[in-house]
């Protein structure tokens, strides 16, 4: 960080003045519209919490999980080359376990970011 | 593909329709159709406009003729940038003829109108059915939906209905029969969508992947809605008053309606009520059933829910891909691509049950 107030601290007070100071004020019909904003603004407060180290995990578990193919992959690529490796049926059997544990590792870590709310209901 | 919006984007902003030389036409020509003396609009204004289509509300005191008296219709249209991915107009309007005629709660469709001269763009006009259609309220206010299994009922009833439509249809012939098996078909047109936006989502291929290892057999193909959910249909007095949003209807297995409707991403504030977030599904099974639906087994229903949030994911994709593109900035559209994470948590969960 260069500079205090930083990008999380930043968003959250842009928040907080949309939800306590605009929200109020703005017709029914910009209701909708601005808690879309609130909604965005929260999750990339979560995201600049967040988004590194889950990458950094989720990179190396699939990197594990590829082997020599995944060498000196980015996330994406890796990402994609595990999606066509899918696709081919290459875990329908073998290794579908740790290929289930890998992918619910990463669904959960970017809930946590998108809709943490879904993960506490837990249904 | 798009989805009707969740919400009504309000306004009676004077864009297109209610220029004044532009109305003055639309009154001759309603004249005609409606065989009356006289014809004044005396209100119209948009209800709803998406990205593919705009409704607007339109309130009309006709003199002479069939029609005589006021009425309150629905003009359905293009919008001015549409893109053309689902069903024109005119098709719409014959499937809402073919829907209505055959029982199913719609609003009524009056008349189709192709000439340019008019208002420049195709559209439609159709009764305007009471009461709400808001997802939200619909699972979540008791005072909208006091009795939810009694509606659950009533849009199983309702489906059977639509389900009891077969091929070949003399009036529908511009849709596509399924080739093969239409399971089999939907995952080919998703993969192709996928590749073509460059998509990275594992947990969607597995999603497809599955579904291809254990598609079914389709027994019988029929007309299906395709966008059956709650939010889609508008509620009055409690009751079903009707289903909207026609633009997606083709030939298919009655099961994929099924596996829409109870999905777990259509259900709202009413997550363990799992037929639309009003009633459990044997509530709406048993409607389904009693006006000559097929049964759906367990089994079908996980599978035609997972083939419904895979569905979703890639419109989701899609959606978000307007966005990052360029073509049409848009918060929604943006939010709705951090939506697939939701999609691709209730499809390992579909799918895991496997392993339990």
């Amino acid at each position: 960080m260069l500079d205090r107030p930083d990008a999380r601290e930043l968003l959250l007070t842009a928040r907080q003045t949309l939800l306590e100071r605009l929200l109020p004020a703005l017709p029914e019909a910009q209701r909708y519209d601005a808690l879309m904003v609130s909604n965005a603004l929260a999750i990339a407060v979560r995201e600049v919490e967040l988004d590194a180290p889950a990458a950094h995990r989720e990179r190396a578990a699939l990197a594990d999980l590829l082997g020599a193919t995944g060498q000196g992959l980015d996330l994406p690529e890796l990402r994609r080359v595990l999606g066509s490796h899918i696709r081919l049926g290459m875990f329908d059997h073998a290794r579908r376990d740790e290929l289930m544990a890998v992918l619910h590792a990463s669904v959960e870590a970017r809930l946590a970011i998108s809709n943490p709310k879904l993960l506490a209901a837990g249904d | 593909m798009g989805l009707s919006p969740l919400h009504a984007i309000a306004g009676d902003k004077a864009a297109g329709l209610a220029a004044p030389e532009l109305l003055q036409r639309l009154e001759q020509w309603l004249c005609r159709e409606a065989r009356a003396t006289q014809f004044v609009i005396k209100q119209i204004s948009m209800l709803s406009g998406g990205a593919i289509q705009e409704n607007w509300s339109l309130s009309a005191e006709v003199t002479g003729g069939p029609h005589a008296g006021p009425h309150d219709w629905v003009l359905r249209t293009d919008a001015p940038s549409a893109v053309a991915v689902s069903l024109t107009r005119a098709q719409e309007y014959a499937v809402l003829r073919v829907a209505h005629n055959a029982g199913v709660q719609v609003a009524r469709p009056l008349w189709l109108c192709q000439d340019a001269q008019v208002i420049g763009r195709d559209f439609f006009i159709m009764e305007r059915l009471p009461g709400i259609a808001a997802a939200h309220r619909v699972t979540r206010d008791a005072t909208v939906v006091p009795d939810g299994p009694r509606l659950a009922v009533e849009l199983g009833v309702n489906l059977a209905m639509l389900h009891a439509v077969e091929p070949p249809n003399v009036d529908l012939s511009f849709l596509p029969l399924p080739a093969g098996n239409p399971a089999l078909e939907a995952i080919a047109n998703y993969r192709a969508y996928l590749d073509e936006i460059g998509s990275t989502h594992p947990v969607v291929e597995l999603g497809l992947r599955w579904c291809e290892l254990n598609a079914p057999e389709t027994w019988r193909v029929c007309l299906i809605h395709r966008d059956y959910r709650t939010g889609n249909y508008m509620v009055h007095g409690g009751r079903l008053a009707g289903v909207l949003d026609w633009e997606f209807t083709g030939w298919g297995d009655p099961r994929e309606d099924i596996g829409w409707f109870t999905a777990k991403c259509w259900r709202f504030a009413g997550r363990q009520r799992d037929a639309g977030g009003i009633a459990g599904s044997e509530d709406f099974m048993r409607g389904y059933l009693a006006a000559g639906g097929s049964p759906a087994t367990a089994a079908d229903l996980r599978y035609w829910q997972a083939m419904a949030h895979l569905r979703w994911a890639v419109i989701a994709l899609q959606q978000a891909e307007r966005h990052l593109s360029g073509r049409q900035c848009s918060l929604e559209l943006a939010l709705t691509g951090r939506l697939v994470v939701d999609l691709e948590y209730e499809i390992l969960k579909l799918i895991g049950e496997d392993h339990a």
